[in-house]
């Protein structure tokens, strides 16, 4: 049985230790450097994980976002973070 | 990329896969010239920085080293033995920018462990994970998978976390350098790797959210061989201690192909250019049956040292894969598995001394008792 995990409102989602956010030094798309991989980010997930610093909720963050970018759909942001939390990327609570 | 710093270590692993006959320390670049690699690399596009050998500690540049690599916005992991690696060492290794630590565990049997390393290595195992994991870097422990401690998997997996590990890499052995000579003493049998995906898969429903375990099958036993380096001069430069610039680490153990070192031209032009890259890149050399095969674009054939080590011809199928002519050989050297066969210590480079069996001369190698 595999159990899906939601991130919560009142989470504070962080980068997992090990994991940074960098950029391609030739596109300048922005990725995520890991042991062993590289995840090159949309433009969404790249506003998200730049916003996860481990201090504000997913409810902030979420709110920021929306303020920031019009075309920001609220679902997609913890749609973003679940998926990083499943491949180790994230951690819900930093 | 992955920069192999130096070819010595103080540990002797018979599952070593580095190349029998290794670089000497004379032979060893400098370091700026280790650091103009890192800015041809970085230009190239490169993101990762892979420090390895043998033992990267031994480099007394290695906190410069990593301090080059950081500033350039490269991701950087160090891959040691954790010998040499105290607090205070570590402490200046983070604050170079040191992103990620991977730490060889031989085994979770204190005896076997150091058996294996040929040193008493599982209190400065501990000593060096209290290390990373107190300076705030990033752990994974990783364990050469064989007959002799794929049984112990549960406990392999305590340990990780009893080590303040973020990953655990389970990786059964690759068999090159001392591990191809190794190899009937170290393949493990068909009941022993079900029982390990089974313990795997426990393990992960277990500790879910606390540590990732990676598990990298043992390609003998596979139907179809490992998309090796995800194909050859694709994504992966490796720099071995003397600048020679390869597709892999094993490939400098390919008669004839022409490799050239750091120096001999730029790096984006040994890449882009040269024998050691173009010979194997893309999918337009390979032979039949790879060719017409549906899964040439899934393995690009396999792995050409491999090929190489197994039939003298890198350019042939891989012989893991069952549709190659040549997967006897491969079903041979399963069926000739012997858990009594000696067990021959890696060499540092240039050591010419006769090699003592592991085993020799009491016979009491506790891997060796510890088989099933």
């Amino acid at each position: 049985m595999v159990i899906i995990r939601r991130i919560a409102q009142h989470n504070r989602p962080a980068l997992r230790r090990g994991v940074r956010l960098s950029a391609d030094p030739l596109t300048e798309d922005a990725v995520l450097l890991f042991p062993e991989g590289i995840l090159q980010l949309n433009e969404t997930a790249a506003r998200v994980v730049a916003c996860c610093d481990g201090v504000q909720t997913l409810q902030q963050i979420t709110r920021t976002l929306s303020d920031e970018y019009l075309d920001l759909v609220p679902e997609e942001v913890a749609a973003v973070i679940d998926e990083l939390v499943r491949e180790y990327l994230m951690v819900p609570d930093g | 990329m992955l920069a192999e710093l130096t070819h010595r270590c103080p540990l002797h692993c018979a599952y070593c896969s580095n190349p029998l006959a290794g670089v000497t320390t004379a032979g060893e670049l400098g370091t700026p010239a280790w650091t103009s690699v890192f800015d041809q690399a970085r230009a190239l596009g490169v993101m990762q920085l892979h420090l390895s050998g043998g033992e990267p500690l031994l480099r007394r540049d290695l906190r410069e080293l990593v301090a080059h690599g950081r500033q350039l916005g490269l991701y950087v992991n160090l891959v040691t033995s954790g010998v040499g690696l105290d607090n205070v060492r570590a402490a200046e290794l983070a604050a170079a920018g040191l992103d990620h630590v991977q730490l060889s565990v031989q085994d979770s049997n204190v005896a076997a462990a150091d058996a294996m390393a040929g040193s008493r290595v599982t209190a400065v195992k501990l000593r060096a994970a209290q290390a990373i994991v107190g300076n705030g870097m990033a752990l994974t422990v990783n364990v050469v998978l064989h007959r002799h401690n794929i049984d112990r998997i549960p406990q392999l997996v305590e340990l990780a976390v009893g080590l303040g590990a973020d990953r655990l890499e389970l990786a059964n052995t690759q068999y090159y350098g001392s591990a191809l000579r190794n190899r009937a003493s170290l393949l493990p049998g068909r009941s022993q790797l079900a029982a390990a995906e089974a313990a795997v898969a426990k393990a992960r429903a277990s500790y879910r959210d606390s540590i990732q375990i990676v598990y990298v099958l043992a390609d003998y036993y596979e139907t179809y061989p490992k998309p090796c380096m995800h194909g050859w001069g694709r994504r992966h430069i490796v720099i071995a201690p003397d600048g020679t610039v390869l597709p892999c680490v094993a490939a400098a153990e390919i008669a004839g192909l022409a490799t050239e070192r750091v120096g001999d031209r730029s790096l984006a032009e040994i890449w882009q250019h040269s024998d050691a890259f173009t010979r194997f890149r893309g999918t337009a050399w390979l032979p039949e049956p790879c060719h017409s095969c549906a899964r040439r674009d899934v393995d690009f054939g396999g792995c050409r040292c491999q090929a190489f080590l197994m039939t003298g011809d890198a350019g042939r199928t891989d012989p893991v894969c069952v549709l190659s002519p040549d997967h006897h050989l491969v079903e041979t050297a399963v069926q000739s598995r012997n858990s009594t066969a000696a067990l021959w210590p890696r060499l540092n480079p240039g050591t010419s001394r006769p090699a003592r069996r592991m085993s020799e001369p009491t016979g009491s190698h506790p891997a060796r008792k510890a088989a099933p």
